[in-house]
């Protein structure tokens, strides 16, 4: 009796041990998420995410949410800044996202039109925007916001937030970035003005830091250096990030022999001039960077205002609506229940993209997939992989239930959705089988 | 053809100048040869056949492509004869880092195939010896960063090379390739700017930036300490003598006109400069250069920008040099420090060559060209300056390295 004793608790605390491994590994490799989120891919042409990014650059998409509006801007110099409309360059948000993703939303694993895992970098940069912002960690506890779980499975919020991002950096100017443009009123419609901001989109690195963008550091080439062509020929090492930003624009990326853009004339800062050489030497890259305010690159260019975009299905927001397949699941650990019993379907039955994530705090409650999306009737979804329809898989840790039979609860929530959270009953069941014939023991 | 007409009139002795017939064979053979000489290369060739050439140097490149990186030899006369070694995948767009081969073959290299779905190929790169005579691999280790070169020490067989971690962390470690001994060196719980540069006598040297400038320090027993204050801007290029007392570098310093890039000697026991820039200094080579370009006026002395210089010997640099104002194509320079002294190796057609290293003769150099005009277009070439010919290593994919390898 004793060594069935021993032989048991050995082989609960090998299970435990492995939980415990299992569940640290996957909250390193998917950060905010516990394992990683699903989410949906749009055309392999991008024109939904081009779509998106003008939108977003005009200030209109999400206009009103709080979590993911665009701020409004400021132009002026150091002597005048003053608050200006809520607007971007749609041009360099483009690029930016080329840079970061090649505008996918998920991994490159996932078929365009359809769903699958998001794409995470190890940084925790989440999807098209690699959005790293509040992404490291559960918001509140061990629970997402709303916020972190859109940004993971919704493009458009996805876009929407890397949007915000990148002028909250130009924001930061003058308090704690310089300004470009002491010459031209730091306009932001000039694309030149946003080297600093696109600079800070990676991270406003420079020599001391793990990551130095500063254009001048010997870990890239001398100045002058060949402008980064977006094509493959030159790799991305050789580059400081805002110089990729600027020569995908210069040299736009291109989908089955078509560009995505049409080329953008974009000067960087001549650092052989010593108006921009004096102002990044080393002894000025010095918090607030004070002294690193540099006039407009010449040429300036202006950035194109996108024609007319009307809010439409294309955004993906549409008007989702929910139907789960059942609110009671009734499961027994034997593994022998098949998986429909343990598989609650989220369908949207409205349009759009509907957006969900589940959580419970009960630790013997196993979720395979922590958030995902469902589509709407709208959305593209003609491949044989693609399904419309979301499942949310649970399974049972034994090792870690209370008792031989417990009632626990899992939440979902509709991030997109102003409604009630959803609470499903899991009533579970535990039978052992000891591995001695004859005998079935319940713990 | 030739041969058996002369033949047959010196025999018959029936030489007759006015000859039509020979008239017009003297014609075809003047065409032929000058088609010949321009088509083929045709005296070159000769000329190249007769420069004494080690069998075994090869030119040893790596080519860039958007999957994979890939190593190639390069031998024969006129180095045409390429052969790829080993091809090496990679992290979509990104590319290896990789050291100078010494003549033990190995090639130290980090690669960034870290293929998690778009992790920062810049961290946790795998750091490799590869051997380009034996083809074996080791791995050292997949915690390398990637945009610091790693450093290769082949009379201890020791590799040394930088670690970042996504957390500010920054190490310096040391593995030994016949041992397998991997220990660390240097470690700080922040993120430091170190290149290794040297190692001699238990003690590495590394340089080290921040917003107060370039520094050079020394790493022993897990700390580190500053040598000398070499520069308040960013120091690059750096090349160290055989002797491993002098610090050959390039000091990126903003002037009132431009973003000057000046040529600098530190010598590392004494701690003293030899600034090579400037007529008023022991090394006026800058006049040389001035008066070589037909320009004498102080209005020039602010113009000329240096590049890649790299020791000849005990007693000769080469370096690439530029200018805008100039407007030359300009060839590499070779400056003889005991006797001041600027020689010049054979012109480019296009843009300005820049050294990469000599061959062991210290005959043929490794040349890279660079054309301003082509978006900073690089082509390689090896230069004989004795026999005044120069070969390009033909390439379709960009060459992100290149070096001389001698196989055994």
């Amino acid at each position: 009796m004793k060594k069935f004793h021993f032989q048991t608790i050995f082989i609960a605390s090998i299970l435990v041990m492995i939980a415990i491994f299992n569940l640290g590994e996957k909250q390193a490799n998917a950060c905010a998420f516990l394992d990683t989120p699903h989410t949906y891919e749009a055309d392999k042409n991008r024109s939904a995410y081009l779509k998106l990014l003008e939108y977003a650059a005009t200030g209109r998409l999400l206009k009103g949410n709080n979590d993911f509006e665009l701020p409004t801007g400021e132009a002026g110099t150091r002597q005048n800044r003053r608050e200006v409309s809520a607007e971007l360059p749609q041009e360099i948000l483009k690029s930016i996202a080329w840079v970061e993703s090649e505008m996918l939303m998920a991994t490159t694993q996932v078929a365009y039109n359809s769903k699958g895992p998001a794409l995470i970098a190890f940084d925790c940069g989440y999807g098209i925007m690699q959005i790293t912002s509040g992404m490291q960690k559960p918001a509140i506890g061990k629970i997402l916001s709303k916020e972190q779980v859109l940004i993971a499975n919704h493009p458009s919020y996805n876009i929407a937030k890397g949007a915000e991002i990148l002028i909250e950096k130009w924001n930061q100017a003058p308090q704690s970035r310089p300004i470009v443009g002491t010459d031209t009123d730091s306009d932001p419609n000039i694309l030149e003005n946003w080297y600093y901001a696109t600079w800070s989109y990676n991270g406003f690195s420079g020599p001391g830091t793990n990551k130095s963008n500063h254009p001048l550091d010997p870990i890239f080439g001398s100045w002058p250096r060949p402008i980064y062509t977006c094509d493959g020929r030159y790799p991305k090492n050789q580059f400081p990030y805002q110089e990729l930003v600027w020569g995908c624009l210069n040299n736009p990326p291109k989908i089955s022999g078509k560009q995505l853009w049409q080329k953008v004339d974009i000067t960087l800062p001549d650092l052989s001039n010593s108006t921009f050489a004096n102002k990044l030497a080393l002894s000025n890259f010095n918090y607030p960077y004070a002294n690193m305010d540099i006039p407009t690159p010449q040429p300036m260019h202006y950035s194109k205002k996108p024609q007319q975009i009307t809010p439409s299905n294309d955004m993906m927001l549409g008007k989702p609506n929910v139907l789960l397949s059942k609110d009671k699941l009734r499961i027994q650990t034997n593994a022998k229940n098949n998986l429909a019993d343990r598989t609650i379907t989220i369908t949207n039955n409205g349009l759009g993209l509907l957006s969900w994530n589940a959580y419970t705090t009960y630790p013997w409650i196993v979720l395979e997939k922590p958030a995902g999306i469902a589509l709407g009737n709208d959305i593209e979804c003609n491949i044989a992989k693609c399904q419309r329809e979301s499942e949310v898989i649970i399974k049972i840790n034994p090792t870690l239930l209370p008792d031989t039979r417990a009632i626990g609860k899992i939440v979902i929530q509709f991030a997109n959705l102003n409604i009630a959270d959803r609470v499903i009953t899991v009533d579970a069941f535990a039978e052992f089988n000891s591995g001695v014939s004859g005998i079935s023991k319940i713990y | 053809m030739l041969e058996k007409f002369l033949e047959n009139k010196i025999n018959h002795k029936r030489i007759n100048l006015l000859n039509k017939s020979f008239v017009l064979v003297i014609i075809f053979t003047i065409i032929a040869v000058y088609f010949f000489t321009v088509r083929f290369n045709f005296f070159s060739n000769i000329q190249q056949a007769l420069i004494p050439q080690d069998k075994n140097v090869n030119v040893i490149t790596i080519e860039h492509a958007i999957h994979k990186d890939t190593i190639y030899s390069y031998s024969g006369t006129k180095f045409t004869n390429k052969k790829k070694i080993h091809e090496i995948a990679h992290v979509p767009n990104w590319s290896v880092n990789a050291s100078k081969v010494d003549n033990d073959s190995n090639l130290i290299m980090i690669i960034p195939n870290n293929f998690n779905e778009l992790s920062n190929p810049k961290f946790n790169a795998e750091i490799i010896a590869y051997n380009l005579q034996s083809k074996k691999q080791i791995t050292i280790g997949k915690d390398a960063d990637l945009m610091v070169k790693p450093l290769y020490d082949a009379k201890n067989k020791s590799v040394y090379y930088r670690s970042t971690s996504h957390n500010q962390e920054t190490k310096l470690i040391k593995y030994n390739l016949n041992t397998r001994i991997k220990s660390t060196i240097f470690k700080t719980n922040s993120a430091m700017s170190l290149f290794p540069i040297m190692f001699n006598e238990n003690i590495l040297l590394a340089i080290k930036y921040n917003n107060q400038g370039s520094k050079l320090m020394e790493i022993s027993g897990m700390k580190m300490k500053e040598i000398v204050h070499i520069s308040d801007h960013f120091i690059r290029d750096w090349s160290i003598n055989t002797e491993k007392n002098q610090l050959l570098f390039i000091e990126q310093k903003p002037s009132s006109e431009s973003l000057k890039y000046l040529l600098k000697i530190l010598d590392i026991n004494n701690k003293e400069y030899v600034d090579l820039n400037f007529d008023k200094n022991n090394y006026s080579f800058q006049k040389e250069m001035l008066s070589i370009a037909g320009n004498t006026s102080e209005k020039y002395v602010e113009t000329i920008h240096y590049f890649k210089p790299t020791w000849v010997n005990k007693n000769e640099i080469a370096f690439g040099s530029n200018s805008d104002l100039l407007h030359k194509n300009e060839p590499i320079n070779i400056f003889n420090l005991n006797e001041p002294g600027l020689k010049k190796i054979t012109k480019p057609l296009n843009g300005f060559d820049t050294p990469i290293a000599f061959d062991h003769s210290k005959k043929n150099i490794l040349i890279k060209n660079i054309q301003p005009n082509m978006n900073y277009l690089e082509t390689f070439y090896v230069s004989n300056n004795e026999y005044k010919t120069r070969f390009p290593i033909e390439s379709n994919d960009l060459i992100i390295y290149a070096n001389w390898w001698y196989a055994h």
